[in-house]
């Protein structure tokens, strides 16, 4: 039975469009039927969803009948819904994204179109000929609001085409936008997800899962200033604590901030254990450069205020960053002036 | 000034005549009672929170307190009145503030002066660590914009709109732009594409149309430049957006125009050296960029300067430029009225307003017309005698 819009393929690939949820309806599947032996692979298949998202951070493409990787999705969503750690859950949704991310890219036109129009809260335009290669075009608003939550320079507005209120982008732009689109997406139905009561076999399926899963990390606040870090700062921990990419300037940032105020090298790497592709290895060569225990032995100063603004990492707090030049002076000023003089009050007017 | 001194009393009694006479036909931002309010008064400090329901209300306000100046907020709010935390943030035009502070024109050197807090003595030229007079270090910089200095802003200001226009799309109808009353201008776009978006994404605005953080990888123009990759991301001629702003600027300064087909000029471009490419990718920013205050434009809960009031530092108005091209900052934003009226003026730079030119003045004591008094006595030079 496939849909007219997308094949039985597509929705295996697409588990998450309206169709893919008519199928599971109409294939008429209880969470008491998938016990039985029959469903096995869709179990095994919904718990490996899960394991790899939180184990290789990315979940595998389908070896399975397109029916097993319908029906595994919204299996797995209860799985991670039912673990109760809200650190999975955003986990899980990201692998998930990140799997379509690569079917989309090598999508047709045509696909990508219905898929657009099937999930996108925001239009995407055909995008002509005048340009070689940027074949679609978004609204520059649109744009703005998901873009700069990548945080990396070759995303900024400057760096793309921008003419009559529209951004032209490649297909691998839009789609990492997409990708975006569709984490939120999961992310948002997990939270909506009420209260589940699984069958036992799936319980303890969950309670595997649960002990299996790596804490999240807690990032320490010893040696922050008394007001609290920065909300430069806060930014990046965010990122990382939620599992997702901290861009090179972002990681650099971070580790020469946190080492300027006095956390140790081990205490510095700890702090990227969250981030996608975690490497101990390469961490730990990196944070001690920037410590100055290798190479040439320089110490390296947290970048200014102003070059974090430039990477779209600034996020002026009006009062405490007033008259700041590095965000290392945001607890010093702070201290000292805990209070807003009547001058700055002036000056911060037009 | 001292609270209750004859210049203090003379500057309020011209801006209560104003008031009186004009603040009747005011016109206000749309959503007025969805901002917040904030006023400085003659006698005590800034009051923030205010809210007015109409704008009659705020006309009759500016009437019975006759503030020093007056500011409401980009943003609207549910409960303007609230604490910031609680006020419940709903928009906020997108503004732009381009400031002569900002453009650092040559002239500069020749107006600049500064005030000493501690002695109220004046020095001429650029501000020093301590006073030569009293040896305080509590100097205050005097920032004064002259006819050039506000030439420039306007240039910027056009490059602004047209950037606004030609790359966002916004229609010219949903901008409008100020004269700020003293020594810029202030752009404000009223869109609801644009009011929801949040301190990053303006943040990211603002360093489009101030040229910041273009990659010359995105024209494929770095060291590591391929013919291929050039031929690709090398913007054809009359290109777009910043792309074709630079394109088009190494093609006309390489001298490729009349060279065809594109191949041709491609290959030229793969053979010059990336400094020169990166030379005049730094031209074509600087030429065509809009030198704002990006700290304005990416802060949503920001106050301005109400339109239609007065400045604190000079007596004119914020006023509407219905015509930026024809619009005069040293005539059109004058309504302070011509009385004469005497002064002791110290060390003031030249002064042009109303076509005349008062000044430079030292430690004299001139008569001139309101006008230019408010003006003197708003930036220190000068005090009613």
């Amino acid at each position: 039975m496939d849909s007219p819009g997308f094949g039985l393929d597509d929705l295996a690939k697409y588990p998450f469009v309206q169709e893919a949820g008519d199928r599971v309806k109409a294939l008429d599947v209880s969470l008491q039927d998938l016990e039985k032996p029959d469903f096995k692979a869709v179990v095994d298949r919904a718990r490996e969803r899960v394991e790899e998202s939180f184990g290789k951070r990315n979940i595998s493409s389908m070896n399975h009948q397109p029916d097993v990787e319908i029906l595994s999705f919204p299996l797995s969503m209860a799985l991670v819904k039912a673990s109760g750690l809200d650190h999975l859950m955003r986990r899980y949704s990201l692998s998930e994204a990140k799997k379509v991310e690569g079917f989309l890219e090598r999508e047709s036109r045509e696909v990508l179109k219905r898929i657009f129009d099937s999930i996108l809260s925001f239009p995407v335009y055909d995008g002509g000929d005048r340009y070689k290669g940027l074949d679609y075009t978004v609204n520059v608003e649109d744009f703005l609001i998901r873009s700069v939550h990548f945080h990396t320079p070759e995303w900024k507005l400057i760096n793309h085409v921008v003419s009559g209120g529209r951004v032209y982008l490649r297909k691998t732009d839009v789609v990492r936008l997409v990708r975006e689109e569709i984490r939120d997406i999961i992310e948002k139905r997990l939270k909506n997800i009420g209260p589940i009561k699984l069958p036992e076999k799936l319980s303890i399926i969950v309670q595997e899962i649960i002990q299996e899963t790596p804490p999240p990390v807690i990032m320490e606040t010893i040696g922050a200033p008394s007001i609290g870090y920065p909300p430069c700062i806060n930014h990046c921990v965010e990122i990382l604590s939620k599992g997702e990419n901290l861009h090179h300037m972002g990681r650099l940032f971070l580790a020469t901030y946190m080492l300027k105020i006095g956390k140790n090298v081990d205490e510095v790497i700890d702090m990227y254990h969250n981030a996608p592709d975690w490497n101990p290895r390469v961490s730990r060569y990196q944070v001690e450069h920037l410590a100055g225990l290798r190479g040439g032995r320089t110490k390296y100063n947290s970048p200014s205020c102003k070059t974090l603004a430039t990477n779209n990492l600034c996020f002026r707090d009006p009062k405490n960053c007033f008259g700041i030049r590095n965000p290392i002076q945001y607890g010093r000023r702070a201290k000292g002036k805990d209070k807003v003089t009547k001058s700055n009050q002036l000056k911060a007017k037009i | 000034m001292q609270i209750g001194d004859k210049s203090t009393i003379f500057m309020k009694e011209q801006f209560k005549k104003y008031y009186d006479k004009s603040a009747g036909s005011l016109n206000f931002p749309e959503r007025l009672s969805e901002r917040e309010i904030g006023y400085i008064p003659f006698q005590g400090s800034m009051t923030r929170h205010l809210s007015f329901g109409t704008p009659s209300e705020l006309r009759t306000f500016l009437i019975r307190e006759v503030p020093r100046s007056v500011h409401y907020s980009s943003g609207y709010y549910s409960a303007p009145t609230l604490p910031m935390a609680q006020k419940g943030w709903k928009g906020a035009d997108l503004i732009f503030d381009i400031d002569t502070d900002d453009l650092h024109t040559p002239c500069q050197a020749e107006h600049s002066r500064w005030i000493c807090t501690a002695c109220s003595s004046i020095g001429v030229g650029k501000r020093p660590t301590q006073c030569s007079k009293c040896k305080q270090p509590r100097l205050k910089a005097i920032k004064w914009s002259c006819p050039k200095c506000l030439d420039s802003a306007k240039g910027d200001t056009v490059k602004l709109l047209d950037i606004l226009c030609d790359d966002f799309g916004i229609p010219r109808n949903e901008i409008e732009v100020f004269f700020s009353g003293s020594r810029g201008y202030h752009v404000s776009v009223y869109s609801k594409k644009y009011e929801s978006i949040d301190q990053m994404a303006r943040s990211d605005i603002a360093d489009y149309v101030s040229g910041k953080g273009f990659l010359l990888g995105a024209l494929s123009l770095s060291s590591k430049r391929r013919y291929n990759d050039l031929l690709r991301s090398f913007p054809e001629a009359n290109g777009e957006g910043w792309k074709g702003r630079i394109g088009n600027h190494i093609v006309n300064k390489l001298d490729l125009g009349a060279i065809e087909p594109m191949e041709q000029v491609i290959s030229q471009i793969s053979k010059t050296k990336t400094t020169t490419l990166r030379h005049l990718a730094e031209d074509a920013l600087s030429l065509f960029s809009a030198r704002i205050d990006p700290t304005v434009t990416s802060d949503v809960h920001r106050i301005l300067r109400l339109q239609g009031t007065l400045h604190n530092e000079t007596g004119m108005m914020k006023k509407k430029c219905v015509d930026l091209d024809t619009f005069d900052p040293t005539t059109d934003p004058v309504v302070i009225g011509d009385e004469p009226v005497k002064v002791i003026v110290d060390k003031s730079p030249p002064l042009s307003m109303m076509e005349k030119i008062f000044g430079p003045y030292s430690s004299e004591t001139v008569e001139i017309p309101s006008f230019a008094a408010i003006l003197l006595i708003g930036k220190g030079f000068a005090k009613v005698v």
